[in-house]
């Protein structure tokens, strides 16, 4: 039986965005051998809750199939907070576990070049954005194994006489 | 099966400090099929790490790739900890990374962050591994 793999593996792409940036095209280059996109998260450096947009469109000019609205992790406002108590930080991502994960998408098709988009919306610094991108590439070959098990007693064996 | 997690720290000392490491793992672990970030300064690590990592000469995690995405939470049950590798569609895949010669090679970055203030902080990065 031959035995093949998918392999799945995540370009990063980092861009630095000035303070008067308000837009921003953004070429990705994916592998050739890639299938699909299976995966795509966009997170940025800044903790402003609206920085603005990330929009991506695959490269053979198919519609956009993802938009991430990008701004800070701590959007979550605890309880505590709101009742004027001491903030006990019970809603950091590192206590919830809601840490950014890869959205699932299934892109197909020419996906050699994923063009994004940055506009701007409101931000006072310069901050970082990266965009993530999963791909799956095409079915490898990793071996070969029997498809029954080896009985050593029914095979022939030699004599020397 | 048997799984065993393996766990390797290393110190950031200096603001913007690259740390390479090169760790080895046990001869008899087969497959990697997790990882997990921790510190023993949380927000730092979040906020500021990002990584690449190398098992067995194959790049598993690409250069730039936050550290937060590794992180997990107390909120989170032990056994949905660890991140898993070679994730199939609306699933967990159960094919890992083979461990081949046991390298385990890290390149950790600290980056500044307006959210959080440098101070030294250790990096721990934990494995999940099946044994031969």
């Amino acid at each position: 039986m031959i035995v093949t793999q998918i392999k799945r593996k995540t370009v990063v792409t980092m861009v630095s965005i000035q303070k008067q940036e308000r837009f921003r095209p953004i070429d990705i280059r994916i592998p050739s051998n890639a299938v699909s996109i299976t995966g795509v998260l966009v997170t940025c450096s800044a903790n402003w809750s609206n920085c603005g947009t990330v929009t991506l469109q695959a490269g053979d000019g198919t519609d956009i199939f993802h938009k991430a609205y990008i701004g800070g992790y701590t959007t979550d406002i605890s309880d505590d907070a709101i009742m004027g108590l001491k903030d006990l930080s019970f809603h950091k991502p590192w206590i919830t576990g809601r840490v950014p994960e890869l959205q699932q998408t299934d892109i197909a098709g020419d996906n050699v070049f994923i063009r994004a988009w940055f506009k701007g919306a409101d931000f006072q610094a310069p901050f970082t954005i990266r965009i993530y991108l999963q791909y799956e590439g095409a079915e490898e070959f990793v071996g070969i194994e029997p498809t029954r098990p080896r009985n050593e007693e029914n095979e022939p064996k030699s004599f020397i006489l | 099966m048997r799984f065993v997690q393996r766990m390797f720290s290393f110190l950031v000392e200096t603001e913007g400090q690259l740390v390479s490491k090169k760790f080895d793992l046990d001869k008899n672990v087969k497959i990697v099929h997790g990882i997990l970030f921790s510190s023993n300064r949380k927000s730092l690590l979040f906020h500021r790490g990002s990584q690449r990592v190398e098992i067995s000469g194959e790049e598993v995690i690409a250069e730039n790739f936050e550290s937060c995405l590794f992180m997990s939470g107390l909120a989170v049950a032990p056994n949905e900890k660890f991140k898993t590798f070679g994730e199939q569609e609306g699933k967990q895949a159960d094919n890992g990374i083979p461990a081949g010669n046991g390298e385990v090679k890290i390149q950790y970055k600290d980056t500044a962050n307006p959210d959080a203030e440098f101070a030294p902080y250790q990096v721990n990065m934990y494995l999940q591994c099946e044994m031969k």
